[in-house]
């Protein structure tokens, strides 16, 4: 990997839990369950995992959207939880962040102009006629209609609402980019735009991505190297080759068979579902976090929690790797 | 529940026996305009199409072409004002929907036709336990007890894959992930075992193993009740996974109406064809991904013609004069394209 842009040290996000916010002690939910990452400058790090793994809630840690429960994010060398005032200033513009839930995310009462030129505006950086042109600019460039800068998010669909928040992170030209599903919500001939102008801003500018997907021919085509999740941890971390090729870690193989094939031919192949209730990240199980769901589970798996070891250039969290 | 399992076939698996269900929903000429200080948005225009029952209909189609907008038709849900139904029929089993009394729609919803909506958060209420509104829902509709309703949710969040339900049956539903969040829209809407449900993007939240078993529990329980789905979704893995018939829409238009297996085989319409080539593939170095150029048309400036034309590479001049109509190709399927005019 080339310079390293960002890095986590131990990093834990624990919420209160499900009794509200003064639940019964010991109910708390491990979101984030000490995590060592590492995003190396102009690289595209994917993040994949059940859903409710903690990636939304690791993406927003990087960029100092939550408060970690434990641990430290360090970007370019600084600790980012520890920045004074006019840090925090420059820092804020160098991280942007698509979010997950575009209508969530998305002020009902702002015109589409002001939410794309919020961040301008905060920063100082385009007033009046050229506001309006900066953002008329990032608007083409996510495949919206200029013309419809003076719309409001629910008259838009919710595809193209998700692009609005894209060209809002775009505002800043900003080196990291948490990318939380950023297409999920696109039809595949807007998504191949979106993941082609990601790409190629990256190469101009030379951003770095953490991009979160469900979507693992998304994730192959954007990403470098891929990183597992499961309830909290990290299971198994490689280049996207190594992984999709031959995956190590058991629920990593239960991931590549799961996707659905664009091809109705193949719908009657043999699959193999995972079974079994999920497991919680309230409680998690002891030992292997996966072992009650695993096939290959044997008597240690319930007893010791497997280390996230080094398999010649990637990393696997696993009694019985695969293989 | 009307049981007519006998008369519902299945499509053998190569696919070249045409899907027999009887029809259960036609949608015939439905009109949805919304009126903005900008002009008239023909959001949904001229759209017909039929469920089946026992059978799931794939709605696709570029984001913005009226997909929601026509479902929420169909329940009547559009925001009125700036929407408006200004034509068209919704007949479910005989009766028109459009000509019911409000009082008849709200029983006719969450008994008969329940609806996945898109986004969660916009459907789920912040101020109530997510527990709270799956019970409220099963209280009204299935005149249930409070504590059956209870013991229902529970069920109900199981089956959707809700780990510990028990902890998270009060919480609210900000302290839900997304995908979490999806899942109590999905309990509560299988949960009144409707006959039609109409699920707009219902796992594109969901990590793919959590989707594999939502797609497997939706369809055992169209099976079970011989119901009918309307699945509106962007992954064409999903459609060509459980779709049995699918239609493609652009810009308030149905353009391509064929059977799953034909559509994968011979999309004819260009932007159908344009779609397919568009996707990532799972197990090659991709190289840069084909995507069909230009813009989805600004719906208060229609092109002339064909509303594909200006990014179509098959455009010829009769394209940028006239609208085609759906043309018949043989067996069902049908498209919106001069190419394929008899
Ligand atoms: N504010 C909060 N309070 C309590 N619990 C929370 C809060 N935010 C998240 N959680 C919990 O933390 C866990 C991780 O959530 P997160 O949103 O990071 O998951 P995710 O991997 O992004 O899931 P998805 O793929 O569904 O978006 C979940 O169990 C979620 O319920
Ligand atoms: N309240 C509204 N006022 C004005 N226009 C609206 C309103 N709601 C929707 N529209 C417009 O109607 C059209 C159809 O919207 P719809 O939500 O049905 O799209 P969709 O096909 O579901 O897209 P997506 O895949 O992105 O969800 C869009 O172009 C949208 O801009
Ligand atoms: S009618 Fe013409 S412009 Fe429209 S899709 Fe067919 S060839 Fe293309
Ligand atoms: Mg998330
Ligand atoms: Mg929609």
């Amino acid at each position: 990997m080339a310079e390293t842009l960002v890095t986590s040290n131990g990093l834990k996000k624990y919420f209160a839990g499900s009794a509200g916010w003064f639940g019964k002690s010991g109910d708390v939910v491990r979101a984030v369950d000490n995590i060592n990452i590492a995003i190396g400058k102009n690289e595209t790090l994917a993040l994949v995992g059940e859903s409710g793994c903690g990636k939304s809630t690791l993406g927003r840690l990087l960029i100092n959207l939550l408060e970690p429960t434990e641990g430290e994010v360090y970007f370019k060398r600084q600790n980012i939880y520890k920045l004074n005032p006019a840090e925090r200033t420059a820092f804020r513009k160098q991280v942007q962040i698509i979010f997950q839930d575009p209508y969530a995310s998305l002020n009902p009462r702002m015109k589409v102009r002001s939410i794309i030129g919020e961040p301008l505006e905060t920063h100082s950086l385009a007033q009046g006629k050229e506001m309006d042109s900066r953002v008329g600019e990032l608007m083409n460039l996510v495949g919206l209609e200029k013309g419809y800068m003076t719309r409001y998010p629910h008259q838009f669909s919710g595809g193209q609402r998700q692009r609005i928040g894209i060209a809002r992170a775009l505002a800043l030209n900003p080196e990291l980019l948490i990318c939380d599903e950023p297409v999920s919500a696109l039809d595949v001939s807007i998504q191949s735009q979106i993941l082609n102008l990601l790409k190629d801003l990256q190469q101009q500018l030379g951003l770095t991505y953490l991009f979160i997907s469900h979507n693992l021919s998304v994730v192959r085509y954007m990403a470098n190297r891929v990183c597992v999740m499961f309830l909290g941890k990290v299971v198994e971390l490689g280049s996207c080759k190594a992984v999709f090729d031959q995956p190590l870690h058991p629920y990593t193989q239960f991931l590549m068979m799961a996707v659905p094939l664009p091809n109705p031919k193949l719908r009657n192949r043999e699959k193999r579902i995972l079974e079994g209730d999920v497991p919680s990240p309230i409680n998690p199980p002891p030992g292997c976090r996966f072992h009650t769901r695993c096939p290959y589970a044997k008597g240690i798996c319930a007893a010791e929690e497997p280390e996230l070891a080094d398999f010649g250039g990637r990393q696997c969290a696993c009694h019985f790797p695969l293989g | 529940m009307p049981d007519d399992s006998m008369t519902a076939q299945k499509a053998d698996s190569t696919g070249n026996q045409r899907p027999e269900g009887e029809v259960m929903l036609t949608v015939a000429g439905l009109k949805t305009y919304f009126s903005t200080r900008q002009g008239v948005i023909p959001a949904v225009d001229d759209i017909s199409l039929e469920v089946r029952r026992g059978k799931i209909l794939g709605l696709v189609g570029e984001s913005g072409c009226g997909k929601s907008i026509t479902a929420l038709s169909i329940l009547r849900l559009v925001p009125s004002p700036p929407g408006k139904i200004i034509a068209g029929r919704v007949v479910l089993d005989g009766k028109n929907l459009l000509e019911l009394t409000e009082k008849e729609m709200g029983h006719i919803r969450g008994n008969e036709i329940s609806m996945i909506f898109q986004e969660p958060m916009t459907s789920l209420n912040p101020v109530y336990t997510v527990g709270k509104q799956v019970m409220e829902a099963l209280i009204l509709h299935q005149k249930l007890s409070k504590a059956q309703a209870r013991e229902k949710a529970l069920a109900m969040f199981n089956l959707v894959g809700i780990p510990e339900p028990e902890k998270r049956i009060d919480v609210y539903p900000h302290q839900l992930s997304g995908g979490l969040r999806q899942r109590v829209m999905i309990a509560m809407a299988l949960s009144c075992r409707p006959k039609l449900l109409i699920a707009d993007e219902p796992t594109t939240a969901l990590d793919v193993t959590v989707q594999a078993q939502i797609l497997r529990l939706m369809k055992e329980l169209q099976e079970e009740l011989n119901s009918a789905i309307i699945l509106i979704t962007h992954d064409l893995g999903v459609v060509a996974e459980i779709c049995d018939d699918v239609n493609v829409m652009y810009a308030g238009r149905i353009v391509e109406h064929a059977d799953v297996y034909e559509l994968f085989d011979r999309a004819l319409h260009p932007y159908t064809a344009g779609l397919l080539k568009s996707l990532p593939k799972m197990y090659q170095e991709n190289e840069r991904l084909y995507n069909i150029v230009g813009m989805v048309p600004n719906l208060l400036q229609l092109p002339k013609g064909c509303r594909f034309h200006p990014r179509c590479e098959s455009a010829r001049a009769i394209c940028r004069e006239a609208e085609p109509a759906l043309f018949e190709t043989g067996g069902s399927h049908l498209v919106r394209c001069w190419k394929y005019k008899g």
